[in-house]
């Protein structure tokens, strides 16, 4: 059943009910849910409708001084800005269903833009080791506001051995969130491995004491 | 020769308002499928779009619509 939101206005993180869907295992608990953070947004659709006033406007002037027919000129515009709102849509539609979402058992990316692309990346944290936490914040502005990428290095090739969280609102505190919650979770170790052989007294000669279980009895 | 460039303005012309009437229609149904795949993302994912997302996402549709019946009205009919 769709847990209804109430949001009206764009909200980039999101609560445990809005992600409810994505939590399989027992005793799992939400770190953090989150979308990008809104500037990188507004910033790219400032941009795109920019362009497509000033295409529309270029076209609209060029047919006007051609053909003399403002129909034709006004058609034109409107059709640019028209396009150039489908765009804007697509990327608010794209920025809605790009979500993270941190558990005490897994990190996902869910990654979908309509009618072109749809992913859904997970990464269960009791199978990986994780070798780094990176928190990068670039730009004057970033810097002020706190926007910024943490990256995950994994020592598997797992998700391509990097976890990117990219333009996210505080990600020094996500950073430290993650990473106590992932020394925190049994991780993957290297289980020491079962001793068949071992160093005699005399002559240092090595002595077999046992099997392994793999088509042997461990002795 | 002032007749013959008058027709190549005039088919020219034409052939415009016929791309607008096309490229409307086909914005029309990208938006139409665009909201449709939106809506059923929302039901799989059990996401929803902010309320803003998908008041803008029907007004875009509205408007679209509304663009194709102008553009037919004014270029071809009137």
């Amino acid at each position: 059943m769709k847990e209804q939101n109430n949001d009206f206005f764009l909200k980039d993180r999101l609560v445990e009910a809005q992600i409810r869907k994505f939590m399989l295992f027992e005793n799992e608990d939400l770190i953090f849910a989150t979308r990008e953070h809104l500037l990188p947004l507004l910033v790219r659709l400032i941009r795109s409708s920019f362009l497509s006033l000033v295409s529309a406007s270029v076209i609209a002037g060029v047919l006007m001084a051609l053909f003399g027919s403002i129909t034709l000129s006004l058609s034109f515009f409107l059709l640019v800005t028209l396009i150039g709102g489908t765009a804007a849509i697509r990327d608010l539609i794209h920025w809605s269903f790009h979500i993270y979402i941190a558990t005490s058992k897994q990190i996902i990316e869910v990654h979908y833009s309509p009618l072109l692309s749809e992913a859904v990346n997970s990464v269960l944290l009791d199978q990986i080791r994780c070798t780094e936490i990176d928190v990068e914040m670039y730009g004057f502005i970033p810097e002020l506001l706190g926007i910024g990428n943490v990256e995950l290095t994994f020592d598997r090739p797992t998700h391509k051995e990097e976890f990117v969280i990219r333009d996210i609102r505080s990600p020094r505190k996500i950073a430290s969130l993650l990473s106590g919650q992932i020394h925190q979770s049994p991780q993957v170790v290297s289980q020491p491995s079962t001793l068949l052989w071992t160093r005699g007294d005399e002559n240092n000669k090595y002595k077999f004491i046992g099997d392994s279980k793999y088509g042997y009895t461990v002795g | 020769m002032d007749t013959l460039l008058a027709n190549v303005i005039s088919i020219i012309k034409f052939s415009l308002e016929t791309f607008i009437v096309i490229t409307a229609s086909i914005i029309l149904v990208f938006n139409y499928f665009q909201a449709k795949e939106a809506r059923k993302m929302e039901r799989k994912l059990n996401i929803s779009l902010p309320g803003s997302v998908s008041l803008a996402l029907n007004v875009q549709m509205i408007l679209s619509l509304l663009f194709l019946i102008a553009a037919l009205i004014f270029l071809f009919l009137i």
